[in-house]
């Protein structure tokens, strides 16, 4: 399930939301949820804003409407 | 995919996770170590996975600094197979458990979107294509392990009894070394180790193509296609994951049982583990494949794989009839994974650490059976026909009870009880009393340079003809012509002269079905006791014997003999 979610996400130059990775892996949002939320605290992905920006990085994540909005997306995070 | 009730549960991480678990409740019971309210399996998987405050409570527990240091270990191990932290792919089996419950337990919209491995397992999960499809898979591998070796096969028996003989008893006369000395070291361990140790390429052949069906996610499907023959013997598809371990090796396959939840499902699948046919029955194979088969040895290789099968769901369907009748209906929820590209570095070093397992009990156990054998060949001092030899009396003893099989031999008989030991020194006793008494200082001497041109060109040779075999596999390409026949090694010769092809067949099927190894039936009595250990010994040893008989006289009768 990590590989497949690592590798849908790998061809998306601007990551995919939570509703289309769902939509993508024929998964519910809630399960992907939490395999997301693994995935990023182990470093593997990145939470990214409607713009592309880093979520982050950003001083107004918590009052961002954007984000409130259009929700986070997720890609995979780039090799450093 | 089924689903049924059970009364206890336990997630299957897989081979390879598996086995590190397995490995760590193993260490737990050999060190007594007390696990507190945690189960040892728990524990071991919190273990693998660093668990953080898991970590901390075993620190706190005595001799748990040593148990953490081994579980990063055997951690790391895995990771750097698979590529992944550990726990990533501990999380991952889970949610693809998860995800196969949800999909059978929930219809949904049917949605049209067909990936690419859905379209590969419409074909190869095929309720009519998928087994035959299975079989044909594991044909061309045994096909591709025996064609593409042999000629690896016939150079390293060339080194081995030509330079590394010669070298050897170079060395030992320089020394002055004495006759029965230089006899031992030449006839006795070159003879018995060297007559196994040219199988290892073939051996390394064999793991990489397991390896490569098991990491791009074919094997899962070959469980699952199983499954409709398992449920005829009362098991389901997850008892044929041990068994495809037992393709390898039946003592991890026999630990991998575990995995079971129902102790009857355990017991009777480690009762048919060792009919898979093992590795170590390979070299038996080979030889006698390549002595009376020639270029169609791959085939019956095939056919002996395939009986061990049959075999097994025989034995399967009588003792859920007898000994062992089904308790309750077991689950059987597998996660097919998507299939993917397999990781090189994961398949090398898979096919390395088998390998190299074959190689070190050459070393240990073959090497100390050979000596052994030695000895027993030549007491009383002095003695020159073999068969007047401790040995030779008692193999000449027993040998009447293979006689209706069409080997009443005492060579055979001799090598078969030794065989007991491991399976590959049935090859390995055969090359010492076959080949044992050859006089290796008879040969031309030669210099040190022209044995080196002798092994590097003979290499080259080797791998040039393996590399046309492998390009000719393509339908409409042959590059090797009527070449392909192998050489008669001197084993091959001297088997000719003492079996049939109706004989050799016979033996084969012996070796395949007869009493497992001691190793194996050491595994058996460690997970459920004495008792069914013995019972494992006793029914294979008869069952291989009743169905020896009835080749070789059914073959009699029909006129083949």
């Amino acid at each position: 399930m990590f590989v497949q979610l690592i590798h849908l996400l790998e061809s998306k130059e601007n990551g995919l939301s939570l509703a289309e990775i769902s939509r993508a892996m024929d998964a519910q949002p809630s399960a992907v949820m939490s395999m997301i939320y693994l995935l990023v605290q182990k470093g593997k992905l990145i939470e990214i804003g409607p713009d592309g920006k880093y979520c982050s990085t950003c001083g107004y994540e918590s009052q961002c409407n954007v984000l409130a909005t259009r929700g986070k997306r997720y890609m995979v995070a780039p090799i450093s | 995919m089924t689903i049924t009730s059970t009364p206890f549960f336990q997630l299957d991480y897989g081979g390879k996770i598996e086995r590190e678990i397995a490995h760590l409740i193993a260490l737990f019971e050999e060190s007594n170590f007390n696990t507190g309210p945690y189960s040892r399996r728990w524990l071991a998987i919190k273990l693998l996975e660093k668990d953080a405050d898991i970590l901390e409570r075993v620190k706190g527990i005595e001799g748990g600094e040593k148990i953490i240091e081994i579980a990063h270990e055997r951690a790391g191990h895995v990771e750097s197979m698979l590529g992944e932290d550990f726990d990533l792919l501990t999380a991952d089996r889970r949610y693809g458990y998860i995800n196969g419950v949800v999909r059978q337990s929930l219809n949904r919209p049917l949605v049209d979107r067909v990936t690419l491995t859905d379209r590969i397992d419409n074909i190869v999960t095929h309720k009519w294509l998928g087994l035959p499809l299975f079989f044909a898979v594991m044909y061309i591998v045994f096909r591709l392990v025996i064609d593409v070796s042999a000629p690896f096969l016939d150079w390293i028996d060339a080194v081995i009894h030509g330079p590394i003989s010669s070298w050897l008893s170079s060395i030992l006369s320089f020394l002055s070394a004495p006759a029965w000395l230089s006899s031992l070291i030449v006839n006795g361990i070159i003879a018995g180790v060297g007559g196994v140790l040219v199988f290892v390429p073939g051996l390394l052949i064999l793991y990489f193509f397991l390896a490569l069906l098991e990491d791009s996610g074919y094997m899962s499907r070959a469980a699952f296609v199983m499954d409709c023959f398992m449920r005829i013997i009362g098991l389901h598809g997850k008892s044929f994951i041990p068994m495809i371990l037992g393709f390898g090796c039946a003592v991890p396959a026999v630990y991998a049982t575990r995995t079971i939840a129902s102790r009857r499902d355990r017991i009777l699948t480690a009762l048919l583990v060792p009919l898979m046919s093992c590795s170590a029955r390979l070299p038996v194979y080979v030889v006698f494949g390549l002595a009376f088969f020639g270029s169609r040895a791959g085939t019956v290789i095939w056919i002996m794989y395939a009986l061990g099968i049959a075999v097994a769901m025989l034995a399967g369907m009588v003792f859920t009839r007898t000994l062992l009748k089904p308790d309750v209906s077991s689950a059987f929820v597998l996660e097919l994974p998507p299939y993917r590209q397999p990781a090189l570095k994961s398949v090398l070093i898979h096919m390395w650490e088998n390998t190299s397992g074959f190689v070190r009990k050459a070393g240990t156990t073959i090497l100390m059976v050979s000596i052994v054998m030695w000895f027993l060949l030549n007491i009383p001092w002095g003695v020159t026909n073999k068969q007047d030899s401790l040995f030779g009396r008692f193999s000449t003893a027993i040998a009447p009870v293979f006689a209706p099989l069409g080997f009443g031999n005492w060579e055979t008989g001799g090598a078969l009880v030794s065989g007991f030991m491991a399976k590959e020194i049935v090859v390995s006793s055969m090359s010492q009393i076959y080949l044992g008494n050859g006089d290796s200082q008879t040969a031309e001497p030669t210099t040190l340079a022209e044995d080196a041109v002798f092994i590097t060109k003979g290499f080259v040779d080797a791998t040039v003809s393996s590399a046309k075999i492998l390009v000719s596999i393509i339908p409409g390409v042959d590059l090797v012509g009527d070449q392909a026949q192998t050489e008669n090694t001197g084993l091959s010769s001297a088997l000719q002269q003492r079996f049939t092809t109706l004989s050799a067949v016979s033996l084969l099927v012996f070796v395949l079905l007869y009493v497992p190894c001691v190793a194996t039936l050491g595994a058996i009595k460690h997970e459920f006791g004495t008792s069914w250990a013995v019972t494992s010994a006793i029914y294979q040893t008869v069952v291989a014997w009743i169905i020896a008989f009835m080749v070789y006289q059914g073959g009699l009768l029909l006129g083949f003999g």
